[in-house]
C-alpha cells in the first residue's frame, strides 16, 4: 500500500481501515518495527509482507568508523594503563583462595548480618518512596508539556544532570559528615540521585502523554492540577510503575554498598568482616546480597511482563 | 509526541486512561504504603529531623568545602585520565567477552537448553553482586592498584552487557534466521549476515552506555583502593582536606558531564 493512499481516502472511511493504514504508514516510516519477530510470524499469511528482509544494511561507514575508533582508543588505554598481565595471571591463584574462603559459609553472628541486610532493604524502600514523591513533583515541573514556566523545565533538566554527575557514594560521604552513622545518611545520600533519575524519567513519561488528552481537559475548563491528576498520571501510570521498579533494583545495589564508605547496612558488614579476615562471615553476607538482589530481579521481571512494558 | 498524536487521530478517540489502570493503582499504592510504613517503623527515619540537621549541610558546604583549593593539578588530571583509561579498557574487554557470552545464551544461536541455562545464570550471578563488592574481593586478591580496578570493571560490565546483548539478540527477527537457515547457511554465516547487522544499533548504544557507566563506577572504585581519581579523593577526605577534595569532585562532575554529552553526540551520529 502506498503512503499516498491515505490522502485519497475519504474522511468518512471506515474507522478500522484508517487505523490499519495508519499502522502501515508507521511501518513504512520505521522499518525496524516491520521486523518484530513474534508478531510477524503470528500474522496470517495474507497480512505478512511479501518480502523477508535478510540483510539489513547496518555495516555502514559511520558504524565501521565508530568501531575502528573504539578499537584504537581501547588499545591506547591499555598502553597508558601499563597493566602487567604476567602479574595478574600469577595472582589468579590468590583469587581462587579468597573465593574458596568466602564460600565456607557460617551461621556465626548471622543475626547481625540479617539486621544489616534489613537496614539496607529499609533504606532502599525509604529512598525509593521519598524519591518517588519528590520525583513526581519535580517531574511535573520539568515536563515540557505541563510545566508552569518553560525555562523552569530546562533549568531543572540541567540541574538533574548536575546532581547525577557526582556519584551517590560521594553524596553519601558528604551527608555522612552532617548526619553521622545512621540510616538517615543512606536515605538522604541516595535521594540526590533518585530524585534526579525520577525527575528526568517521569518528565519523559509525562511528555509522552498525547496532547489531545490534555487539550480535551483544557477545553472542559480543567486547571493545571486537575489535568495533572486526571490525565497525566493515569495515562503515564504504567511507565511510572516500571521506572519505580527499575530504580528499586538499582537502589538496593547502591544501598548494599553504601556501608563500604562508612554508612550502615550490609556493605559495612562485608567490609568489616573482610578486613578482619573473617571471610566466612563476609561470604555469607555477600550470598545474602546476591539472593535478595536475584529474587528482586525475578519478581520485578514478572511484574514488568504483567504490565507489558 | 508525533506518534501519539497520530494514533489519536487514527482512532478518532481521545485516550484518557486505560481501564486496567484502576486495579494497578490500588496494588501499587498498597504495596508502597505497606513497605513504607514498615521501613519507617524499622529505621525510625523522620524526614523533618533530618531536614533540620541538613541545614548543617549548607554550612559545611560553604565553609569547609568551598572555595576549592588546587595544589596538585597535574596529579589530579593524571588520576582522572587513569580513570577514563580504566573505563575504556574495561568496556572494550567486556564488549568482546559479553558478545561471545551472549551468543552462548541466545536462543537464536544455541539450541542446547543446558548451555543456555548455564550461560544465563552465570551472567546473573555476576550482575547481581554489586561492582564495589567485586572490587573489594579483587583488591583483596590482586592488591591495591589499577589491576584490581580493571578486573572489577571488566567483570561487572561483562555481566551487565551480557544481559543487554542477550535481550538485543533475542529481538532479532526469527523470520530472517529461518530464511537463512533454509538456504543452508552455517551458524557463523547466520551470525555475521543476520544477527550482528540486525543487532548493530543495540550493540552500539549498549556499548556507549557501558562506557558512560564505567566512568561513573571507576570514580568510586578508588574508594576501596582500585586506583584512579576515587583513590585520590578518598585520601583527601580521610585527611579532612575537604577543600582539595571538593576540587576533585568538581573535576569528576565536569568529566562525567562532558563524556555524557560526547556520547550523546556520537550515538546520534553513528545511528543516524
Amino acid at each position: 500500500m502506498e503512503i499516498g493512499d491515505l490522502s485519497t481516502m475519504s474522511p468518512s472511511g471506515v474507522e478500522s481501515e484508517v487505523a490499519m493504514i495508519a499502522t502501515q504508514v508507521r511501518a513504512v516510516q520505521m522499518p525496524e518495527i516491520a521486523f518484530t519477530p513474534v508478531s510477524a510470524l503470528e500474522l496470517p499469511y495474507s497480512q505478512r509482507d511479501a518480502k523477508i528482509a535478510v540483510s539489513i544494511p547496518r555495516y555502514t561507514l559511520p558504524v565501521t568508523l565508530f568501531w575502528g575508533c573504539v578499537f584504537i582508543l581501547v588499545i591506547v588505554s591499555f598502553l597508558s594503563l601499563k597493566l602487567d598481565f604476567a602479574k595478574i595471571f600469577s595472582r589468579v591463584g590468590n583469587l581462587g583462595g579468597v573465593v574458596s574462603k568466602l564460600s565456607h559459609l557460617t551461621s556465626d553472628k548471622l543475626d547481625v548480618a540479617i539486621g544489616a541486610l534489613m537496614e539496607s532493604v529499609t533504606v532502599t524502600i525509604l529512598a525509593t518512596v521519598y524519591g518517588l514523591m519528590i520525583g513526581l513533583i519535580v517531574g511535573g515541573l520539568a515536563a515540557e508539556n505541563i510545566t508552569p514556566w518553560k525555562p523552569l523545565a530546562a533549568i531543572l533538566q540541567s540541574f538533574f544532570s548536575l546532581l547525577r554527575a557526582v556519584p551517590t557514594m560521594i553524596w553519601a560521604l558528604l551527608v555522612l559528615v552532617c548526619l553521622g552513622f545512621s540510616p538517615a545518611t543512606g536515605i538522604v545520600g541516595m535521594l540526590f540521585h533518585v530524585v534526579a533519575f525520577f525527575g528526568r524519567a517521569f518528565a519523559q513519561s509525562f511528555e509522552e502523554v498525547p496532547q489531545a488528552t490534555i487539550e480535551a481537559l483544557l477545553a472542559c475548563g480543567a486547571n493545571r492540577l486537575q489535568i495533572f491528576f486526571s490525565a497525566i498520571i493515569p495515562a503515564s501510570l504504567t511507565s511510572l510503575i516500571a521506572w519505580t521498579a527499575l530504580r528499586f533494583e538499582v537502589n538496593f545495589s547502591e544501598s548494599s554498598i553504601l556501608g563500604m564508605v562508612g554508612a550502615g547496612g550490609i556493605g559495612y558488614t562485608i567490609m568489616a568482616s573482610m578486613s578482619s579476615y573473617q571471610m566466612e562471615r563476609a561470604g555469607t553476607a555477600i550470598l545474602m546480597v546476591f539472593v535478595f538482589a536475584f529474587s528482586l530481579e525475578l519478581l520485578l521481571t514478572s511484574v514488568k511482563r504483567k504490565l507489558k512494558v | 509526541m508525533a506518534k501519539s498524536n497520530e494514533s489519536s487521530i487514527s482512532t478518532g478517540r481521545t485516550p484518557i486512561a486505560h481501564p486496567d489502570d484502576r486495579r494497578n493503582v490500588l496494588v501499587f499504592a498498597l504495596t508502597v504504603g505497606i513497605l513504607f510504613t514498615f521501613a519507617t517503623w524499622y529505621t525510625g527515619f523522620n524526614p523533618f529531623t533530618s531536614l533540620l540537621e541538613m541545614s548543617e549541610f549548607g554550612r559545611f558546604i560553604t565553609q569547609d568545602f568551598l572555595p576549592p583549593r588546587v595544589t596538585n593539578m597535574p596529579g589530579i588530571m593524571a588520576a582522572m585520565m587513569q580513570t577514563i583509561y580504566l573505563a575504556l579498557a574495561a568496556s572494550g574487554t567486556a564488549m568482546v567477552l559479553s558478545l561471545l557470552w551472549s551468543f552462548c545464551g541466545s536462543t537464536a544461536v544455541i539450541r542446547n537448553k543446558s548451555i543456555l541455562t548455564l550461560a544465563r545464570s552465570l551472567a546473573s550471578v555476576i550482575r547481581n553482586i554489586p561492582a564495589l563488592i567485586w572490587t573489594y574481593i579483587l583488591v583483596f586478591s590482586f592488591g591495591i592498584g589499577t589491576h584490581a580496578g580493571y578486573l572489577a570493571l571488566t567483570l561487572s560490565s561483562t555481566g551487565f552487557l551480557t544481559r543487554s546483548f542477550m535481550e538485543t539478540l533475542d529481538e532479532v527477527a526469527a523470520e530472517n534466521l529461518e530464511a537463512l537457515r533454509a538456504t543452508g547457511a552455517s551458524t557463523p554465516a547466520v551470525i555475521a549476515q543476520a544477527i550482528i547487522p540486525a543487532a548493530m544499533p543495540g550493540l552500539v548504544s549498549w556499548f556507549l552506555y557501558s562506557v558512560e557507566l564505567n566512568i561513573r563506577t571507576s570514580t568510586i572504585l578508588g574508594l576501596v583502593g582500585a586506583g584512579g581519581v576515587g583513590l585520590l579523593m578518598m585520601t583527601y577526605i580521610k585527611q579532612f582536606n575537604y577543600a582539595e577534595a571538593s576540587f576533585v569532585i568538581f573535576v569528576v562532575a565536569v568529566a562525567t558531564i562532558v563524556v555524557n554529552l560526547l556520547i550523546d553526540i556520537i550515538r546520534k551520529k553513528v545511528l543516524a
